[in-house]
């Protein structure tokens, strides 16, 4: 159950970027923990400022 | 990752360059690799885990070929290299180990292990070197080391799957779960940086300063609780390993109850006749003092006896004041004075009565030195009689002692005999007691570091609960809250989907081997996979399971089928769902490298094996017998693609050869 200020259409688009990123990054094991944390944070921030 | 290369540079008995091919057509997925006993089929196997783990077993630590050794001369430098050319999704990886060996004037060298090298061509063919902090996580999400030793399968030497290590992060991993567990972490589990506290950081704390405090009061709080939660997941595998090795214990001395019981009797019957033989040598000790104190005595009874019978006869004078010596009436005389203050004068009435008394002495009369002897034979009698007791008592209570040593020793003779061979169960039950304390402090310990993590919880919600209201205030504040928010609910949502699919795979995995197991054994026994990925047997015995005695060759059948079905899962579609679409966890083919796969298996169960495993699994490389692989090959023959046999030359050089089909 969402709260009301929470959009679910964004809340997806996050889920979706994020697990993308992780899977690609299990192939490839370029990003370290440290970035990939940097890398999830944009993906969030982006993601709110955007206006559908 | 399916093995496409194996070259070996003097590595043991491979001298020089030695190439091997490894099949990877879907259809012809098998390589086999024929060889003699000591022709180097292990070394093949240990080639691959020294190279991507630096490990092997061999009994001598060289690896440098002994032929190329010898040749060495001083100054001289040599190397011993393996590289394994893979593909691990969609990407071709070369790995490679390699050791530098000097010859000095003495002898032949090894310098340390190189640290391995991992390159890899990019999507546009360029290669890329992985940078050396990241070789050894490349290298473990490839194939996890704790998982090495099912797909590096040496079959001599495997030991039960159910007693290995956990491996359920390394399962996990295999099986696609590493996605979202990473994810997880960086979200919010990794204590050091996580997106949630980033995000956190960035708040506007301006004349807040109890916001800032509450915020460090979390993170503090945070990170103990991942102190608390490592050592809880330690002393949760101290219990797990103590009270399996407890309950296999419990099992031997259960099984041997029968012997433990003989085993405490021979303890006791020792320690009795450590005793008896302690309270035999004192009594042996006595006797011999009392003989030697009394013997004399007690032997002159009868030259005694006679002499009193023959005084008896004698008419004897005994006049004389007992014990008194003609020395002393002298002594007397020439003082001139009695010891009663006497004079004694010559001539005086004193002096004559000494005179008289002379005459009842010896030498001139021998009555009082006769009374004596009487007195001291009489003496002699009574001391005789007790000490024939005492000798006699003496002697009855060593050949008691005797007898019950002898007796004892027929008993320990006749248990050794019985409990030959068999288990010293004394040495496992003081094991068992052992093991019970260290459970008894290990559960305290978790129970103890459950509460701290408890308490760490409540302190967290409290600190929270304030936070939040202190730094809601500001605009930018609230931004951020939101940031985090929708950060939370995207975790809640991972930690939710990794728990359904971590229970769904294992239920998964469990099916996949049992329908594997069923394939190759035909009998009542089914496979079980506990919450930590560890294999039992149970046989299906009316209306219940029970675990019941393995033989080797149904441990190798369900080695193969656990591991078979691994490989089987491994390859399976395993999406995540999102509403935007699905995305795909799905981890990778593996390969089976088997070194002797069939050693422990009769004839039905190679053929069943061999017809099984070149279906599940996408890459099969054998190390096999002739002798073995007469029996695989009219089932498994037409999935071979590659085919080698080692040639041996001598105990230190073997060949590589392709047989050509």
């Amino acid at each position: 159950m969402l709260g009301d200020d929470l959009d679910e259409k964004k809340l997806n688009r996050m889920k979706l970027n994020i697990i993308i990123l992780e899977r690609d990054n299990v192939k490839n094991r370029e990003k370290t923990q440290e970035e990939m944390v940097e890398s999830i944070r944009k993906i969030i921030a982006l993601e709110l400022k955007k206006n559908y | 990752m399916l093995i496409k290369r194996l070259l070996m540079k003097n590595f043991r008995q491979f001298l020089g360059e030695q190439v091997v091919v490894i099949a990877d057509d879907i259809e012809h997925n098998v390589t086999v690799i024929l060889g003699k006993n000591t022709s180097g089929k292990s070394t093949l196997l240990n080639a691959f885990n020294w190279c991507l783990y630096g490990t092997n077993n061999f009994e001598t630590k060289d690896l440098l070929n002994s032929d190329r050794s010898r040749e060495m001369q001083s100054g001289d430098k040599e190397i011993v290299l393996v590289e394994i050319t893979l593909v691990h999704s969609d990407t071709e990886y070369i790995i490679s180990r390699s050791q530098e060996y000097r010859c000095d004037d003495r002898s032949v060298r090894a310098t340390p292990v190189n640290p391995p090298k991992v390159s890899y061509k990019k999507p546009d063919g360029q290669t890329e070197i992985v940078r050396s902090a990241h070789i050894t996580r490349v290298i473990n999400e490839i194939l996890p080391e704790e998982l090495s030793g099912y797909f590096f399968f040496d079959t001599e030497k495997i030991e039960n799957i159910s007693n290995k290590v956990d491996v359920t992060e390394a399962v996990k991993s295999l099986l696609g779960l590493s996605v979202l567990y990473n994810a997880m972490r960086h979200l919010k589990d990794y204590s050091k940086c996580n997106v949630i506290n980033k995000v956190k950081s960035n708040m506007d704390m301006d004349g807040s300063r109890n916001a800032a405090d509450r915020f460090n009061r979390i993170k503090s709080e945070q990170s103990r609780r991942e102190t608390i939660s490592e050592d809880l997941s330690n002393t949760k595998n101290q219990i797990d390993y103590y009270e399996k090795r407890k309950e296999h214990l419990s099992e031997i001395i259960r099984d041997n109850q029968p012997t433990a019981v003989l085993q405490r009797e021979k303890e006791k019957l020792e320690t009795a006749i450590e005793n008896e033989l302690i309270s035999l040598n004192m009594t042996c000790d006595n006797f011999v003092k009392e003989f030697n104190s009394n013997s004399t005595n007690y032997f002159s009874i009868p030259l005694m006896q006679r002499a009193l019978e023959l005084l008896k006869n004698e008419k004897i004078v005994d006049k004389g004041i007992k014990d008194m010596t003609s020395e002393s009436i002298k002594e007397i005389i020439e003082r001139k004075k009695c010891v009663c203050g006497t004079e004694v004068l010559e001539g005086n009435e004193a002096y004559n009565f000494l005179i008289k008394e002379l005459e009842y002495l010896p030498p001139q009369s021998i009555g009082t030195v006769i009374r004596n002897f009487r007195e001291r034979i009489y003496t002699y009698g009574s001391t005789n009689k007790t000490y024939y007791i005492n000798l006699e008592s003496r002697y009855q209570a060593f050949y008691r002692s005797k007898g019950r040593i002898q007796e004892w020793n027929d008993d320990l003779f006749e248990i050794s005999d019985q409990i030959k061979g068999k288990e010293n169960i004394r040495k496992y039950e003081e094991e068992l007691i052992d093991i019970k304390g260290h459970l008894k402090k290990f559960i305290g310990k978790k129970e103890d570091l459950i509460r701290l993590d408890e308490n760490c919880i409540r302190e967290i919600e409290k600190h929270q609960k304030a936070y939040d209201s202190l730094s809601a205030a500001t605009e930018k504040n609230k931004d951020i809250m939101l940031h985090v928010r929708y950060a939370e609910e995207i975790y809640d949502w991972i930690a939710k989907t990794y728990s359904e699919k971590e229970s769904i795979i294992r239920e998964k995995l469990e099916s996949k081997v049992n329908e594997i197991f069923s394939q190759m054994y035909h009998g009542r026994r089914k496979v079980v996979i506990d919450d930590k990925y560890r294999v039992a047997l149970l046989t299906e015995y009316i209306d219940e399971d029970i675990k019941t005695d393995r033989s080797r060759g149904l441990e190798t059948v369900k080695n193969f089928a656990f591991v078979a079905g691994l490989v089987d899962l491994a390859r399976e579609k395993i999406t995540s769902k999102t509403s935007d679409g699905d995305v795909d966890l799905s981890s990778e083919p593996y390969p089976l490298i088997m070194d002797a796969p069939f050693s422990n298996a009769d004839e039905g169960h190679v053929k069943n094996i061999s017809q099984i495993l070149p279906e599940i699994a996408e890459q099969i490389v054998m190390f096999v017998m002739e002798k073995d692989w007469s029996f695989a090959e009219p089932v498994m023959g037409h999935r071979v693609g590659k085919s080698y046999y080692l040639d041996k030359i001598s105990e230190t050089l073997t060949y590589i050869k392709e047989v050509q089909s």
